[in-house]
């Protein structure tokens, strides 16, 4: 910070040296000047940009100079040296535009570009200076003429108009009425009064100032007016340059914003070749900044700050966003390939872009309520029946889980420690449930087996024990009829449930047999 | 607000027409006065829920002041406001717990409540009755 200040206390002495030779020799100024500046022109605009410190400046400015005694208020504008040289180079390139339109598109596709693409992409920068310059002025003015009409800088914001109403009603408050139409051509009618309303009442307490500080006000109005001026020049000079340099595109998103994203991709071959999505983000002051004044909207880029944007609520922004970047990355390669030098394309897209914003402004259509259905109770359709029943009576709670619930009146319940260490209430399953004779056990809840599945065990088990009998059958009765046969297996179906038992006792009386032969 | 959008009923006749003319529907006609901070209340409600019981039930809204002809009948001075509920000509009552079966004459917190009330009702009368109870006990409002 230190080194700042004495860089700005530098050139603050030099400039203010410069200005007393300045004085000495009023005539010879504007010949020195002009032949200093054309000869480090590009040098003097370089190291402008280089060295942007407008704040520090202001404050410069306002500690160290003691306004009042200041008379010549050029020396607080940077840009305002290089005006004649900015006008001149423009005459000169707008001159050219024409025959040189196939060479500038060269120059961009190539990496060494000529001094005129160069001015070209400095004119963006230096647009940002004279804003800035534009500011220091009109803190200037507002700081001087507070005295005479204090109100008036709360009443006119736009620092232009501020200048233009200073130097049209300057210190005639009381006869502001004559003023009245050259106002309404500045500000609205509406705003007009208000201020004409402020003036009679500010007339009484008004403090007139002399001829010199007068003067000096209305110099840093005019200088105010001029870098104006020739702001509106430069733009006017983009924005011809552009339409025919990149048409489809400033189409799209304007002059502005296209130089903007020209410069911050270096050309136009590159901003063709950028992914849509990085587009956004091109422009972004500085991602970990923490002034308060940031947008929202974490990719604040030019984009975001194009016409097209900036008055859009912030809900639509992410999507509108996607969506022109799109656009101007398919109107970059149009241009690119010079096929639509017209810029109907880049037109027809900003067609497409603004009905998609109408689209996505368009608040969602109101749905009246459903109305409900008529509360009408309908019968079941389910009837009873002995499957039903005993469907129902599967899932019902036992006799003797009821029984278990209930507690008998003046006796101590029985209680059994389950597995957890839990102490579980037995109630009155115990002792019959309060009625006579024990509780019957539900036996629809027993495991049950469908009817597939018990015939499908049956066959296996069969089976087993079928080769058994073979054996048996053999040893035993080698002679035995058929018949005695058949009816053996008719009984083998009823009595399954004894054919585990069977094989160990065929076995043995086998072998009993055995010995006995 | 909402009893601007509801159907006024202006004289005695109207009542008694919008009474008749419905024939599978619940009518409920709130008697009463608008400018009234309750009143304006249960307008709200009868409002907002007009749409959704459209099949079952339409809703009316008659200034005691205007029509002084059921006043007396249907004791509506006392309150700030009443609102009845009828089927096929007939008076139907429900017992809200509040003391007084033939009106609803207490604020309903909400929308979903008051649904719930006109359906309870829409269904007994359906079945011929002329008396439900409500789905919810107001009687906490007895004491008031």
């Amino acid at each position: 910070m230190e080194d700042y200040a004495k860089e700005l206390a530098d050139d603050f002495d030099s400039s203010e040296s410069e200005e007393e030779l300045v004085q000495e020799s009023e005539v010879q100024q504007p010949l020195n000047q002009s032949s200093d500046d054309t000869l480090s022109f590009e040098a003097r605009l370089k190291q402008l940009l280089e060295t942007n410190l407008i704040d520090s400046r202001l404050q410069a400015i306002l500690e160290g100079s003691g306004t009042l005694g200041v008379t010549d208020f050029y020396k607080f504008s940077r840009v305002y040296p290089l005006i004649p040289d900015l006008k001149a180079r423009i005459a000169k390139y707008s001159d050219q535009q024409d025959s040189d339109y196939a060479e500038l598109l060269s120059f961009v596709n190539e990496e060494n570009q000529t001094e005129e693409y160069k001015f070209l992409l400095a004119v963006n920068e230096i647009s940002t200076l004279i804003n800035q310059d534009i500011e220091v002025f009109h803190t200037l003015v507002k700081i001087q003429y507070k005295s005479v009409f204090p109100e008036l800088e709360s009443l006119v914001l736009n620092p232009v108009d501020y200048a233009r109403i200073v130097t049209i009603i300057r210190q005639d408050l009381a006869n502001i009425r004559q003023h009245e139409d050259k106002l309404k051509l500045l500000v609205s009618n509406e705003k007009v009064l208000v201020i004409i309303m402020a003036a009679i009442q500010q007339v009484r307490q008004q403090f007139t100032l002399d001829e010199e500080d007068l003067g000096k006000i209305l110099s840093c109005c005019g200088i105010l007016m001029e870098l104006d001026a020739i702001l509106n020049e430069l733009s006017t000079f983009i924005t011809e340059k552009l339409a025919k340099f990149a048409p489809n595109i400033s189409a799209i998103i304007g002059p502005i914003t296209t130089s903007q994203l020209l410069i911050a991709t270096g050309s136009l071959r590159q901003l063709a070749l950028t992914p849509s999505c990085n587009l956004p983000s091109l422009g972004v002051k500085d991602l970990s900044s923490q002034s308060k004044t940031r947008a929202r909207y974490r990719q604040a880029g030019y984009l975001y700050h194009s016409d097209l944007i900036k008055f859009l609520p912030e809900d639509i922004v992410r999507s509108v966003l996607r969506i022109i970047s799109g656009k101007v990355i398919l109107a970059a390669r149009i241009d690119l390939s010079n096929s639509k030098p017209g810029g109907e394309i880049g037109r027809g897209y900003l067609q497409e872009i603004s009905q998609k914003i109408d689209k996505l402004l368009t608040p969602p259509e109101q749905q009246p309520d459903k109305a409900l259905p008529i509360p009408k109770e309908q019968k079941s359709k389910k009837r009873g029946g002995k499957r039903f029943r005993k469907m129902k009576e599967r899932t019902q709670m036992s006799e003797l889980r009821k029984a278990q619930n209930k507690m008998e009146f003046g006796k101590e319940e029985d209680t059994v420690m389950d597995a957890f260490g839990e102490e579980i209430g037995m109630g009155m399953s115990r002792s019959g449930g309060g009625r006579i004779g024990q509780i019957k056990i539900n036996t629809n809840t027993n495991a049950r087996m469908t009817k597939a599945m018990a015939s499908r065990v049956l066959k296996q088990n069969h089976n087993q024990s079928n080769n058994h009998l073979d054996d048996f059958n053999s040893i035993l009765l080698p002679a035995s009829t058929p018949k005695a046969i058949e009816s053996k297996t008719n009984t083998e179906k009823w009595f399954t449930g004894l054919l585990k038992r069977k094989p160990e006792a065929t076995e043995a009386t086998d072998s009993k047999k055995q010995k006995l032969e | 607000m909402g009893s601007v959008f509801l159907p006024h009923l202006r004289t005695g006749w109207h009542v008694d027409q919008a009474i008749l003319s419905e024939d599978d529907r619940l009518v409920i006609i709130r008697f009463g006065l608008e400018h009234e901070s309750e009143c304006m209340l249960i307008d709200e409600i009868l409002y907002q829920i007009l749409e959704k019981v459209k099949n079952f039930a339409s809703i009316y809204l008659c200034n005691i002041d205007l029509v002084k002809d059921f006043n007396q009948m249907y004791e509506l001075d006392d309150d700030p406001f009443t609102v009845m509920f009828f089927y096929r000509n007939k008076h139907m009552m429900c017992d809200f717990g509040t003391g007084n079966n033939n009106k609803l004459n207490f604020t309903i917190g909400n929308k979903q409540e008051m649904i719930d009330i006109i359906e309870t009702i829409y269904r007994g009368a359906h079945k011929g009755k002329g008396l439900v109870v409500s789905p919810r006990d107001y009687s906490f409002l007895r004491n008031r």
